[in-house]
């Protein structure tokens, strides 16, 4: 194993050693990364400043149409008002990200795709609620419209309103509204088809040798979601934890294995793509990160399962964003789990330190693997 | 065209990464099969096993010591005490003696480190429980610090750092909450204030630390987990200075100073000298939420309507995360056209 992470200059040699690169094209390579240099993207943690202003101005704009008596009496007139913003919102952001003005054309750009955003947002709530009262139902059926809208404007507004923020959240709202209405109307093992869907996503978005740039925020808004629908799955799926969070409400329990079974199988497939393909399934390493999963998936909470597959997927590839996450949600799985184990806390406090010290023995014997050996000189 | 070949070899020798590797491929410059070799090139040149075995590591002595506390928790009415202190104490110097036979230099042995200074909080709270020594909990958070102060400074280790800066943060709250007055505001800023100034002097020791060549620093999160929580407990403060009349007092116009101070010092610093968008992103969050409360508090009094002054306020939100958003990338832009000094 090389001391230094492989660089860029790294990759183009061995393309041109390989004869997939000519020395031209390296060369049109290292113009195009000093280029993408001097005008780089937002990175992510603007576009939570971004992201945070334009919530609080469209929670700011609703206000002010519900306070001005301007919100219409009926549900269809609102779903209208609502889609005739989120269009407008659309047509802002296209219009402001191909404004011109010299020296002010990124702050005018930036303002606009902000007020777009904000606008949009209002919008889409205004939608939501419409689309919700538009017919007269039971509460399932009313968040079954609102799931279904939403995934409906994404799937419109996804080309149309071109911003990667926009897109991100779009999807993140599908997500979000898809298991309300799945947990709402008590098809609790919905949630379970949620997980593999998601799981398959990320695993085929991030996976695969190229994700498209227009991609990446339905990609990440999954990632995000994975975890997220996984925590509820396990809350749903304890009785301790459902009492902390609906007090004095009747524990509803769907069994946790189909999401381990799905995403035990997911977390395989992400080592075999960290392997460098299926054929490597005979290597030793993998066959050991195989069984750990098997039994962490027959044994342990689907959480870790999925911390674990973002970790390495992020690790993989070299991504901090999904590294993040891996690392954010990876605790609270742990934690969940031994919180949740029926036991008493001196049996607790063996089986702790017992998981603890199987995890330092497993390291010792592994390190003195000649795969282990050759990876740590 | 770029003709600086400066430029181009700093360029060169980022590490890859996926997401470069894609836009590569998108832009047309790799054809599929030189893509897929790239990104398997990547994967396979990730050092794996040093991460899996370091994950193991972390998780497996997390583990060990979250049983050893909740061993300790349980507080066996059967085991004397003279077995409970031969126990902690038994695990504490081997903690401390492995730690000093596998070396500061490697992970392990910091680790082992970290693990007996958490195991003085467990010998601390033991000896509470035994002797019912009637000391506040502070003291016992501050006394914790105190006592592991010396190993943190040898450890050479950021986690342990952190730790130790949360123990302290500990001692202050708990400080605030049961020794002094609830009937003034006063001491609750002087917390904050206090509280920031301690996370300020982390940053600032992590920067100078980094500059001088210390490895174990040069990673930048933890300068970001103290930036972070040392404008949180600035910005609070500050922000209650400009919406709450009651908060109207020296203390609390000393800690908005600081937070002015910091945020100059910050932008100066992280701008210029380290040059860090991450850094310059969370004091454009503080300027935001202090900006915006400010702006808020001027409508809402001003305009009887509410609905005129939401309008208002929305476009004045917006006009402030964009001016901001709209800053940090003119600089962003700024600071990748100079090169690295």
């Amino acid at each position: 194993m090389a001391d230094r992470p492989m660089t860029l200059g790294d990759v183009l040699e061995r393309l041109q050693a390989g004869g997939l690169l000519d020395a031209q094209g390296a060369d049109g390579i290292a113009e195009e990364l000093c280029l993408s240099r001097e005008a780089p993207s937002a990175p992510w943690f603007v576009k939570v400043l971004f992201a945070l202003g334009a919530c609080v101005a469209a929670a700011s704009f609703f206000v002010f149409l519900a306070c001005a008596g301007l919100f219409p009496k009926s549900a269809g007139a609102l779903l209208v008002m609502g889609l005739v913003l989120v269009a407008g919102a659309a047509a802002l952001r296209f219009v402001s990200g191909h404004v011109s003005v010299a020296q002010l054309s990124l702050a005018v750009s930036v303002f606009g795709a902000q007020l777009a955003l904000a606008v949009s947002v209002a919008g889409h709530a205004m939608a939501l609620v419409g689309a919700a009262g538009v017919v007269e139902g039971p509460w399932g059926d009313m968040l079954a419209r609102v799931a279904l809208a939403s995934l409906i404007l994404c799937i419109v507004l996804y080309p149309l309103h071109r911003d990667a923020l926009h897109r991100f959240l779009s999807c993140l709202l599908v997500a979000a509204a898809t298991t309300v209405w799945l947990v709402a109307s008590e098809r609790y093992h919905g949630l379970h088809v949620l997980v593999l869907l998601e799981a398959v996503a990320i695993g085929v978005f991030f996976t695969r040798w190229r994700l498209p740039q227009v991609l990446r925020p339905m990609a990440y808004a999954l990632a995000c979601c994975l975890p997220l629908t996984v925590l509820l799955v396990i809350c749903i799926n304890s009785a301790t934890l459902w009492g902390i969070l609906w007090p004095g409400e009747k524990a509803v329990l769907t069994p946790a294995w189909p999401s381990s079974a799905v995403l035990a199988l997911w977390l395989i497939w992400l080592y075999l793509w960290a392997a460098g393909g299926v054929a490597r399934w005979r290597q030793e390493a993998v066959l050991v990160a195989m069984v750990v999963t098997v039994a962490l998936g027959a044994f342990t909470s689907p959480g870790i399962l999925a911390g674990g597959g973002l970790l390495v997927l992020g690790f993989g590839r070299r991504d901090s964003r999904l590294l993040g996450l891996g690392l954010a949600f990876f605790p609270v799985f742990l934690v969940i789990y031994y919180y949740n184990l029926d036991l008493d806390l001196a049996t607790k406090s063996y089986v702790l330190a017992g998981s603890g010290g199987i995890l330092l023995v497993v390291r010792a014997l592994l390190g003195w693997r000649p795969w282990a050996r050759e990876g740590a000189s | 065209m770029t003709e600086d070949p400066n430029r181009k070899d700093e360029v060169l020798t980022r590490p890859a990464d996926a997401a470069t590797i894609e836009s590569l491929c998108e832009a047309g410059h790799l054809g599929p099969a030189a893509c897929e070799a790239a990104q398997g090139w990547l994967r396979a040149s990730r050092p794996w096993w040093d991460w899996v075995s370091r994950s193991l590591l972390f998780v497996g002595a997390a583990l060990v010591l979250s049983g050893v506390v909740f061993f300790f928790a349980y507080n066996w009415a059967k085991m004397g005490p003279v077995l409970k202190f031969v126990l902690i104490d038994v695990a504490l110097l081997a903690c401390v003696a492995g730690a000093w036979l596998t070396g500061l230099d490697r992970i392990a042995g910091k680790v082992l480190l970290l693990c007996a200074g958490l195991l003085v909080g467990v010998l601390l709270v033991v000896y509470g429980q035994t002797y019912q020594t009637g000391a506040d909990a502070y003291e016992l958070f501050v006394g914790w610090a105190v006592l592991i102060a010396g190993w943190v400074l040898i450890s050479r280790f950021a986690a342990f750092w952190l730790m130790w800066l949360a123990l302290v943060h500990l001692g202050v709250i708990l400080y605030r909450v049961q020794i002094l007055t609830h009937e003034e505001r006063w001491p609750e800023i002087l917390m904050f204030l206090v509280l920031g100034l301690l996370d300020l002097a982390g940053v600032a020791a992590r920067e100078i630390g980094a500059k001088r060549g210390a490895a174990w620093l040069a990673r930048r999160w933890p300068g970001w987990v103290m930036l972070a929580a040392a404008l949180v407990f600035l910005t609070i403060p500050t922000s209650l200075l400009v919406v709450v009349d009651e908060y109207q007092h020296p203390v609390t116009v000393l800690a908005a100073a600081t937070w002015v101070v910091a945020l100059g010092a910050g932008y100066w610093f992280f701008r210029y000298r380290a040059r860090d968008l991450l850094s310059l992103t969370l004091c454009a969050l503080s300027v935001f939420a202090v900006v915006v409360t400010w702006i808020g508090k001027g409508v809402f009094g001003a305009l009887e309507e509410v609905w005129s002054a939401c309008l208002l306020f929305g476009f004045a939100v917006i006009a402030v995360s964009s001016g901001l958003g709209y800053w940090l990338l003119r600089t962003w832009r700024a600071m990748a056209r100079q090169p690295h000094g």
